[in-house]
């Protein structure tokens, strides 16, 4: 069963730019996508559709069945974005006050509130430091707190703007243990990137995007080598064996 | 970490309602402003204890308030120079006068006490419980948007350190390419006020469209404030104390 639906989707800026032009696309629950593509290529733009944050020009984005436009409240709890910055993202003082910000727009309980709370920052490794400021957390920790802020929210999509921008290697590793253990939970996740690298061999599917277009749409290890020529750096795993022979 | 800012703890005044030690806070400032040297002496020996007891380095307090000092030295040379009396020394035609010097510290004095209840008041208070209080005590006044100021007063004491750190790296950035060389204060200011306010509002652009992704609202699940009778009392005493320095 498809949970995201895209049908002829465009978005044209302001300014004329084009964004999006004619995205048809359809993800399946449970699976995890990763759109790759070079910087101005849509990647960000087409997230942002998801959960009504911009408004299509033309076109259809369905979620779970029903239309964004439908419904945009239920669109943003269904589909929680963890925005490229996690500074941007960041609204409590506290760790755990800012992950109680989405439950509480939702006019949950009190009660459910700290419950959500609790679950979702034992969830991502941050219960010990749910009473510290968040500027004071690292580079991933700051990511995983942008996660817990959109889990406790209960969505079914979680859509990663950029997760490993900006990241070392230990927080790179972090984001990709919260990836892994999302989609062995049940959740559908998208990432946008142009690392393949970290993504390459867990993701089930890989949709590459130049210009508003999805110009490649398949199984990540089988069009992986072709990303060059998009924009998207080359995994260096790319081709590895036949490189090792040589 | 600031030393403004709030500290974890489980003390009796961690614990005291919000709304409560807010009403404290106001009875207390009043009561400085006309206190007498005995007082304004007990009240900082107080203020001093405590926030030492809630583990406050005065060092870094000095720091973060260094500004604030400063302005407080203008206001007493001004006041001690400016004001009749009994001359201890003359500064070409100006005459530094006992008088005056007592009543610029007094000044002082006070200004740096309220400053310091303040200070007490965000160490030992969350920041979602101050904005609870604000909340509270907008509710009753019609037009008023309470919710979003008291959203607005808490995304302030989030920004704080951010806008601080982007503040700083402006800074750096413009010394790194030798903006000190400029002697022109104008110039410098202006090279630095543009690229600062441009990151600070688009910063504010990003942060408004997360929000509204996690469906902000005004009409949110709000902080529970519970008051006690423990409150009550300590108001009581706040209030009996405030009321006596005014008095005598």
């Amino acid at each position: 069963m498809n949970i995201v639906e895209l049908e002829n989707l465009k978005h044209q800026f302001p300014d004329g730019t084009v964004g999006l032009d004619g995205i048809r696309l359809s993800i399946s629950k449970g699976s995890f996508v990763v759109i790759a593509g070079s910087n101005g290529s849509g990647k960000t733009t087409l997230l942002r559709h998801l959960n009504g944050l911009l408004n299509p020009t033309a076109g259809i984005v369905r979620i779970d069945g029903m239309p964004v436009s439908a419904d945009v409240r239920r669109a943003r709890r269904k589909v929680g974005l963890v925005f490229q910055e996690p500074d941007s993202q960041i609204v409590g003082e506290t760790v755990a006050s800012d992950v109680a910000f989405g439950p509480q727009n939702l006019r949950l309980d009190p009660a459910e509130v700290d419950r959500r709370v609790s679950a979702a920052l034992e969830s991502v490794g941050l219960k010990a430091l749910a009473d510290k400021p968040p500027h004071l957390l690292s580079g991933g920790e700051k990511r995983r707190l942008a996660l817990a802020g959109i889990l406790a929210m209960g969505p079914s999509v979680v859509a990663f703007d950029e997760p490993f921008a900006s990241l070392d290697d230990t927080g790179v590793r972090s984001i990709v243990a919260e990836i892994c253990r999302l989609k062995n939970d049940g959740y559908t996740v998208i990432v946008t990137t142009h690392d393949l690298e970290p993504v390459l061999f867990i993701a089930d599917r890989l949709i590459v995007m130049q210009a508003g277009r999805i110009v490649r749409d398949g199984f990540p290890v089988q069009i992986a080598n072709e990303v060059g020529d998009f924009g998207v750096r080359k995994p260096c795993t790319c081709g590895w064996p036949a490189n090792r022979r040589e | 970490m600031s030393p403004i800012s709030y500290r974890l703890g489980t003390g009796a005044l961690h614990a005291l309602d919000a709304r409560f030690k807010f009403v404290i806070l106001i009875v207390l400032s009043l009561s400085v402003v006309k206190a007498g040297a005995l007082h304004l002496a007990l009240l900082a020996c107080g203020q001093i204890a405590l926030l030492s007891f809630l583990g406050c380095s005065f060092k870094s307090l000095t720091t973060e308030l260094r500004y604030l000092l400063v302005l407080l030295l203008l206001v007493f040379l001004v006041r001690a120079f400016t004001m009749p009396g009994e001359a201890v020394f003359r500064l070409y035609w100006l005459s530094f006068s006992r008088q005056g010097a007592a009543a610029g510290a007094l000044i002082a004095a006070r200004m740096l006490l309220v400053v310091l209840l303040g200070t007490t008041l965000v160490i030992t208070t969350r920041p979602a419980e101050i904005k609870a209080a604000v909340e509270w005590f907008l509710k009753p006044f019609p037009g008023l948007p309470a919710a979003r100021i008291g959203t607005m007063f808490g995304l302030l004491l989030r920004l704080i350190p951010l806008l601080s750190v982007q503040f700083a790296e402006t800074m750096d950035a413009q010394r790194a390419r030798g903006v000190e060389n400029r002697i022109n204060p104008v110039y410098r200011l202006t090279w630095l006020a543009i690229p600062f306010l441009r990151r600070s509002f688009s910063a504010a652009d990003r942060l408004s469209i997360a929000m509204e992704a996690r469906c902000y609202t005004d009409d949110r699940t709000g902080h529970r404030l519970t008051a006690t009778r423990r409150d009550w009392l300590v108001l009581a005493v706040g209030i009996v104390y405030g009321i006596f320095v005014l008095a005598t």
